[in-house]
């Protein structure tokens, strides 16, 4: 007997990085990895999960960043001749393997696997992969949501209604965009929540968001039933809360699943153990050593000392790890059924690139999880927020507390020593955005080069607000180009408002910006008005 | 600050005298640097030491940052050199600033939510401002300190005296931040950015935004239709907080009992995608030593010709050349090559043995 619903969510996620103005760039690689080893197999999986009939629910959400690069023909151009080059590195590698079996085999499955790549990437999908997500949607297989446009955290947004206005509104025309419809669900940046953000939400149609657990714990009202059923902001909109027993069990460094000692090393890679002269046609222009993609070991112990990978043994485990995922799902939900007057609803929310970039058998497990629980068990329900709030749509009104993901659950993590000097300059260009939106008014409409002024000026303001170059400067990794990514969109945005304001604009620079951030083309400046 | 009273103090009192003052000295600075530092820190009217007490200077404030690379000094100097080169006419291509600016003329102070307990402010006045509202103060304006007045505004409309309570922040800076320590989850404040004088009175120079501190522990507002006995509501919070409850194996960790606080630190991942992307692995040893062979097989013959290495075809290079490179284990291999001419009459052998074997010590 059904005695509750598990929603999956996952968080897809990059920040912009294009640079045509280089021949390579080290951060786009961010987007290949993630193509190849995160949104690339899991698309591999939905497709065997509907070739075989196996019922399932995910609910995912693609950044309006992530959809604009996915659909950029530039990027997409690089992504092949990426995936080229490992195709390439693959061969060798079958071959220089060949005296060594444990190696050769794994060298043969990374050939599989970056030919399969190109394969669903350039024939399948016709080199756009929004367009698989989508058709899983139509399916009704999996949810797509949105989230803010360029991942700004919107807590400490909150000072410029009319940049958090933007924020949400471009992301909802982006959505329609690219998917046919509007979108039902948000993914709020870092389950960046404050009160009253619902209004703006409910503006652009959105029914239903997340926090973290205390989001909705701390709310008030008290909320009956917890984390485990939805509550209604007074305007309506749904709140659903992290549940945080199944995201210790996949998260915490201690118990994970993805630190098993049978799964796939991610820090051993061929770009640092092989020798260099092998390995330099395949490295970037500087030369610098990096991860290739290519990884030989398991994670063995806590020893530096590593085994070879074994992909039977470890994709044995990840079978194990799905059974014991889906299992306490089960006890779980029969507890709380026992004590809730109603099915309770149990959400798991991930970084979408935790599941293959990271947790390299994390595809697998999820296609172990969801064939469990559709053959295995008829305790719990894969589901999607909408179809529960359909299902279930008298729900407790409060209002969640203020609330992020982030370590400590608030702002800590975008708001500290190492990045609180960006708010000063993000809240001026954001208060001069609207400015610039409200003196070209439709009263006072803006000519041809002005406008396309106004909307990269736009463009600029968006992407400086990005959380990504906040958590950056925290984490240490890659600050540098954090930084200058700040500073460059604020005094491009800075440099647009004073030329904007003086009538006199420098066609060649405003044309070297829209073809570096060519972000949103149909952005319109009066989003900000 | 007299040069003659600092320069009777140590290098550590020097040193704990710039951190009382919120003046960043760089690592390693000497004596006569720090003294340099003071002295120019005596322009600013010091406020009196004991009221930081309610907040966190912080490492990298604006003004610490800018004092270090001396910039507002080195902006005016440089647009006098730069006007030596001007011309009148505009430059021919704009080039983009590679630092941000370091204040924008206003006169504004802004208030945001960290947490539960601390706030964070950042604020900029004008030097014009600030003159004028010294000399409106009369004497007791060249004394007068910059100073932020916290208020406690919880559901008030903060008219500038109705709120619950204040007290008072001392800072140096006309540009600068600071992190409030609150200590009050769940009410509402605002900061003035003012001139204080010596005898207490406070000027405002501009308001913040009014912004609200989260709850951090359950709501005790209940709503009738939605009411749940305390014992329920335990179990259900208990298990918002982990199987704990279940097991019964800590559970007081969850208990409303204990605050209802939650037992957080696997939040978020702390990871983010970003951090999935380009982890940094922790150093486990100091030193290490590696070593691996790799065997470099290569030839030539006619480029039309048909060559095998252990049985497997090899693609020879234009000119008949060819390179194979094998990862070399201990053991001996036999490396059977053939060549045949693209007739088919010839056919040549070559058979290198390798082996390998390794000592460790």
């Amino acid at each position: 007997m059904e005695k509750g619903c598990l929603s999956i969510v996952l968080h897809a996620h990059l920040p912009f990085v294009r640079h045509p103005e280089y021949e390579d760039f080290l951060e786009e690689d961010w987007l290949f990895e993630a193509i190849s080893e995160t949104y690339i197999p899991l698309i591999n999986v939905f497709d065997s999960l509907v070739a075989d009939n196996v019922d399932f629910r995910i609910t995912m959400s693609l950044t309006p960043t992530l959809i604009a690069m996915l659909t950029d023909p530039f990027l997409q151009e690089r992504y092949l001749r990426h995936i080229t080059r490992l195709i390439q590195l693959s061969e060798s590698e079958v071959e220089r393997t060949r005296w060594q079996p444990q190696f050769h085999d794994l060298a043969r499955m990374y050939r599989e696997r970056f030919n399969n790549c190109k394969y669903v990437f350039e024939t399948k999908y016709g080199r756009n992969l929004v367009s698989a997500f989508k058709k899983f949607q139509d399916m009704g297989k999996i949810e797509i949501i949105t989230c803010a446009a360029t991942h700004g955290f919107l807590p400490l947004m909150e000072l410029n209604p009319n940049a958090v206005r933007a924020q949400i509104a471009i992301a909802a025309q982006n959505y329609e965009k690219h998917l046919g419809r509007p979108p039902k669900g948000i993914w709020l940046p870092e389950c960046g929540y404050y009160p009253g953000l619902e209004k703006t939400l409910k503006q652009y149609g959105i029914k239903f968001f997340f926090t973290d657990s205390h989001g909705i714990l701390y709310g008030s009202p008290r909320p009956k039933y917890g984390v485990f059923a939805p509550i209604y902001c007074p305007n309506g909109v749904a709140a659903f809360g992290r549940d945080l027993e199944s995201s210790k069990q996949v998260w915490s460094a201690q118990e994970g699943y993805p630190g098993d000692y049978c799964y796939r090393d991610f820090y051993r890679d061929i770009g640092f153990d092989l020798d260099y002269d092998y390995i330099r046609p395949y490295l970037h222009g500087d030369g610098t050593r990096t991860n290739l993609g290519v990884k030989y070991y398991q994670i063995t112990g806590p020893t530096d000392h590593k085994e070879p990978y074994v992909r039977a043994r470890a994709l044995g485990k990840a079978a194990e790890h799905a059974g014991n995922f889906m299992f306490n799902r089960e006890k779980q939900a029969e507890y709380l059924f026992s004590i809730m007057d109603r099915k309770p609803i149990i959400v798991s929310p991930y970084d979408a690139e935790l599941f293959g970039h990271w947790w390299f058998e994390g595809p697998e497990w999820l296609d172990f999880l969801f064939r469990k629980l559709h053959f295995d068990q008829d305790n719990i329900r894969p589901i999607t927020p909408m179809e529960y709030l359909d299902e279930n749509p008298k729900n407790q009104k409060a209002t969640p507390s203020l609330s992020s993901w982030g370590y400590k659950g608030y702002a800590e993590v975008w708001l500290e020593g190492s990045n609180d000097w960006v708010y000063r300059h993000l809240h001026k260009a954001a208060q001069r955005m609207t400015e610039l939106a409200g003196n070209n008014n439709p009263g006072n409409p803006a000519d041809g080069l002005t406008l396309r002024a106004l909307n990269q000026a736009a463009r600029e303001l968006l992407l400086a607000q990005s959380s990504d170059w906040a958590f950056i400067m925290k984490t240490g990794t890659m600050v540098q180009y954090a930084v200058k990514r700040t500073k460059d969109h604020v005094n491009s945005f800075n440099a647009l408002y004073g030329m904007i304001n003086e009538k006199r604009i420098d066609r060649k620079f405003l044309e070297d910006l829209e073809n570096r951030d060519n972000i949103f083309p149909e952005l319109d400046y009066k989003v900000y008005a | 600050m007299k040069k003659s009273v600092l320069e009777k103090l140590e290098e550590r009192e020097l040193l704990e005298l710039a951190q009382k003052l919120g003046i960043s000295v760089r690592k390693g600075a000497k004596r006569p640097e720090i003294i340099k530092l003071l002295q120019s820190a005596k322009a600013a009217p010091a406020p009196p030491a004991e009221s930081h007490a309610h907040g966190a200077p912080h490492a990298s404030s604006e003004a610490a940052r800018h004092a270090e690379a001396g910039q507002p000094a080195q902006t005016i100097q440089q647009e006098v050199e730069e006007s030596k080169f001007y011309t009148g006419t505009p430059p021919e291509e704009f080039r983009l600033p590679s630092e941000l600016p370091y204040h924008y003329g206003d006169d504004r102070i802004v208030l945001l939510v960290r947490d539960p307990h601390w706030t964070y402010s950042y604020w900029e006045v004008s030097q014009k401002k600030l003159e004028i509202e010294r000399g409106n103060l009369g004497m007791a304006g060249e004394d007068a300190y910059l100073a932020l007045r916290v208020y406690d505004v919880t559901d008030v409309r903060f008219d500038g005296s109705n709120d619950h309570g204040h007290y008072d922040i001392g800072i140096y800076d006309r540009v600068g931040n600071w992190y409030v320590n609150t200590g009050m989850p769940g009410r509402s404040f605002i900061v003035d950015l003012g001139l204080k004088t010596r005898d207490g009175r406070f000027v405002t120079l501009a308001r913040s935004n009014a912004v609200r501190t989260p709850r951090d522990s359950v709501s005790d507002v209940l709503d009738e239709e939605w009411m749940v006995p305390d014992s329920d509501f335990e179990r259900i919070f208990a298990l918002s907080g982990g199987l704990s409850a279940l097991t019964g194996a800590s559970s007081a960790d969850v208990r409303l009992a204990g605050g209802g606080k939650l037992p957080f630190g696997i939040s978020s991942p702390g990871m983010g995608s970003l951090a999935l992307m380009s982890p940094v692995k922790k150093k486990q040893r100091a030193f290490w030593f590696v070593l691996n062979t790799e065997l470099i097989v290569y030839g030539a013959t006619e480029p039309d010709a048909k060559v095998s290495i252990q049985g497997r075809p090899v693609t020879l290079r234009p000119d008949g050349t060819f390179t194979l490179r094998f990862a070399l284990p201990d053991g001996k291999q036999i490396i059977e090559c053939s060549a045949t001419s693209a007739d088919e009459v010839e056919t040549r052998c070559i058979t290198p043995e390798v082996s390998r074997s390794t000592r460790v010590g």
